[in-house]
């Protein structure tokens, strides 16, 4: 199980891999599209990724309410409980 | 057909006029489309050409791709206004003209990381890796598709990856065809050589192959 820390960690090596945007731009407050302009197609290759890192399921219905950083972290804390 | 003896030669035609079935305003999906029309003819020959397909459908996924409404739902319309208002089916007010929907999020998943499965299994079945081809075809779906399709399946540097589409668009069914033409027309080397192709659409169905290229 990941603390909230090591899950925006991870996010953040994801996002970086994704996009090239600096993990320590990936907050937990920044919006995904407006903040760090991730489009809908990386969106769900860093969806896909997290759910692999995590051992998780994102289901595609799940994607359009994950609008910033800290929704990810807390969906990914929750479906590891 | 071919092998069975039933033909000596087929002709295998993939063509599709997308434009008239689109809402030029709907950003998800009018602008990828093309249309286009593309044909192989396959025939007898001493030593297998084409490996076993390997294809199936997805149908909990139908509404990913659709149309907004059916023909039916015209018709109905139309019988309806006339039974409310009178008068005959021609002076009817016309319903809207049917157009495509795109789910494209669930359509990005679906079409990379599990037809990237499907790819693979069609490298098995015909008993060959990657390391083997000399290109790659899919379906050219969306470039995003394609590249991340590519890195699921680590395909090596030497194989040629299609990617038509930034020329001619997602043409449907003629995009293997259009694709592979225009990849044996910029490199007549790759005659003769391994490609593994791969179809996917609406269905959400699939299809894939390893071919010798012509």
């Amino acid at each position: 199980m990941a603390s909230n820390e090591e899950i925006l960690a991870g996010l953040a090596e994801i996002v970086n891999e994704e996009t090239g945007l600096a993990p320590e731009s990936v907050e937990m407050d920044k919006s995904f599209t407006d903040d760090l302009d991730i489009d809908s197609i990386s969106m769900m290759t860093i969806v896909v990724n997290a759910e692999e890192k995590f051992g998780v399921r994102i289901p595609d219905e799940e994607v359009k309410n994950l609008k910033t950083v800290g929704d990810a972290v807390n969906f990914i804390s929750g479906a590891q409980a | 057909m071919v092998h069975a003896g039933t033909a000596e030669y087929v002709l295998v035609v993939g063509v599709e006029k997308l434009s008239d079935f689109i809402d030029n305003a709907d950003r998800t999906i009018s602008f990828l489309l093309g249309d286009g029309a593309g044909a192989v003819v396959i025939g007898p020959a001493d030593s297998a050409g084409i490996g076993p397909s390997v294809w199936g459908s997805d149908g909990s996924k139908h509404q990913a791709i659709r149309m907004s409404h059916s023909l039916l739902d015209i018709r109905d319309a139309e019988l309806a206004s006339v039974a409310a208002v009178g008068g005959s089916l021609d002076d009817a007010p016309k319903a809207s003209w049917p157009t495509m929907r795109q789910d494209g999020q669930t359509v990005f998943r679906w079409a990379v990381w599990e037809m990237a499965k499907v790819a693979q299994r069609a490298l098995d079945e015909a008993g060959v890796t990657a390391d083997d081809l000399v290109a790659f075809v899919p379906h050219q779906a969306n470039i995003r598709i394609i590249d991340e399709m590519v890195k699921q399946l680590k395909l090596p540097e030497h194989v040629e990856v299609a990617r038509d589409i930034v020329d001619a668009g997602n043409t449907s069914a003629a995009s293997i065809p259009l694709a592979m033409h225009r990849m044996l027309q910029e490199n007549p080397a790759l005659s003769g050589g391994l490609a593994l192709q791969i179809g996917f659409g609406a269905g959400l169905v699939f299809g894939a192959q390893v071919v010798v290229l012509p």
